[in-house]
């Protein structure tokens, strides 16, 4: 397969505009141009294990305080997707555990995957990493859903003696861990997924 | 038709036109390709990835200015009105959507709380704005200065960034869980950001980016 880059041509990534010969930033839309992005898998990991950190306290610290006559009690992410279990909204616990666990953790596990395959390259099917990828970039934003959650809540449930919400530690935590990914699975060019090693 | 193009003589500024007019990479993969003609409502897909390559939509300035404007009415609709009022034992609280932001600040995480509304209302407010004037410019038949093209850039680097329909499952997904201890009704805000963002969908779905960027690389 002829490319760009086998023909000495840069593709703008935002616009597509081509050049021959030209560094800095495209003409047509101003951003950076680059054959490949530098450096794409050492930021890519560098995002990848910065994300991880921040995911487990992230997990492990509660992420919302509920203070009643009663007292207070602290809540994590997978705590919140059990109480919603225990009053019986299905829906609702379904899209937390997906937006919350099942997206990072699967995110985790794609970008790995993409990365080691190119750097040891494994012999993987391009199109089907590819296509994990934009699935990846996809779903990025919507694991920041409990976060608004959160946020949501405690700007709501301010009832005084009665009851009132403050977010917890792990909030801030999981937020950083979101934007991270988000940083790391941009910093993953695809165009490296269909480069052959003997280029 | 047959005429050979040598694409590595260098730049002048007739060779780098004819270089984009006759080929087209496709951004995702790098394969360079024939650039296709694709004629109107089509799009075309590169054969190795299959991602989008070029597409052609049809009214697409026109859509994008109507829609732009009533993101914006939408938006300060959002801003400016009451958001979400619940009651419970005879006391009752009413927020803005700018309260779920400074709550966070209030609390002790300032840099969530500023980012939050960097999420929620600056990058979407950004976005809108770049939009609305890049859109403006195509539909004037004016040349596309440096300026409109380079802004249209950044609105696209940014829509990751955008997340006021993130917030709004959020939203939703809290209504559900306040819903079995108190009373809640939703005021015009709530109302202004759920049309927001099936706007901004539609908004980003009939943009012709492609349009914009060969006027452009011709202006």
């Amino acid at each position: 397969m002829q490319t760009a880059r086998s023909r000495g041509v840069i593709a703008c990534r935002t616009c597509g505009t081509l050049y021959t010969g030209k560094q800095g930033s495209c003409d047509v839309c101003g951003s950076p141009l680059s054959s490949r992005l530098p450096h794409s898998l050492q930021r890519t990991w560098a995002f990848f294990f910065a994300g991880l950190a921040a995911y487990i306290p992230g997990n492990l610290l509660p992420i919302m305080v509920t203070a009643t006559p009663q007292g207070e009690s602290a809540s994590t992410i997978m705590g919140g997707v059990i109480t919603l279990i225990h009053h019986g909204s299905y829906g609702i616990a379904l899209v937390i555990f997906i937006a919350s666990i099942a997206v990072p953790v699967s995110k985790f596990a794609v970008i790995a995957w993409i990365s080691l395959s190119i750097q040891w390259n494994l012999a993987s099917d391009e199109r089907s990493r590819h296509h994990a990828h934009e699935l990846v970039e996809l779903l990025g934003s919507w694991s920041m859903v409990d976060v608004f959650v959160v946020a949501a809540l405690a700007a709501l449930i301010q009832l005084g003696a009665v009851m009132s919400v403050t977010p917890g530690p792990g909030a801030e935590f999981f937020a950083l861990s979101v934007a991270l990914t988000m940083l790391s699975a941009r910093s993953l060019d695809t165009r490296l997924i269909w480069d052959s090693p003997d280029d | 038709m047959e005429r050979r193009y040598d694409i590595h003589r260098r730049d002048s500024a007739s060779e780098w036109t004819a270089l984009n007019n006759e080929f087209v990479a496709c951004r995702s993969c790098d394969a360079l390709l024939p650039r296709p003609t694709v004629s109107l409502g089509q799009q075309a897909r590169c054969p190795r990835c299959h991602s989008v390559i070029l597409t052609n939509k049809s009214q697409s300035a026109e859509r994008v200015v109507a829609l732009m404007l009533a993101s914006a009415l939408l938006f300060v609709l959002a801003v400016f009105y009451p958001f979400l009022k619940m009651q419970s034992s005879g006391l009752s609280n009413e927020i803005s959507v700018a309260d779920a932001t400074l709550v966070l600040w209030n609390s002790g995480y300032p840099v969530l709380s500023v980012a939050c509304m960097l999420l929620i209302l600056a990058i979407p407010l950004a976005r809108i704005l770049l939009t609305f004037a890049v859109a403006l410019a195509l539909l004037s038949d004016k040349r596309v200065t440096p300026t409109v093209r380079h802004m249209y850039g950044a609105a696209i680097r940014l829509a990751p960034w955008s997340m006021a329909d993130v917030f709004m499952l959020g939203v939703i997904v809290s209504l559900v869980k306040v819903g079995q201890l108190a009373d809640i009704s939703v005021g015009i805000a709530f109302w202004s950001l759920v049309a927001l963002s099936l706007v901004s969908a539609l908004a980003s779905a009939s943009m012709c980016a492609d349009t914009l960027w060969q006027r452009a690389r011709h202006s």
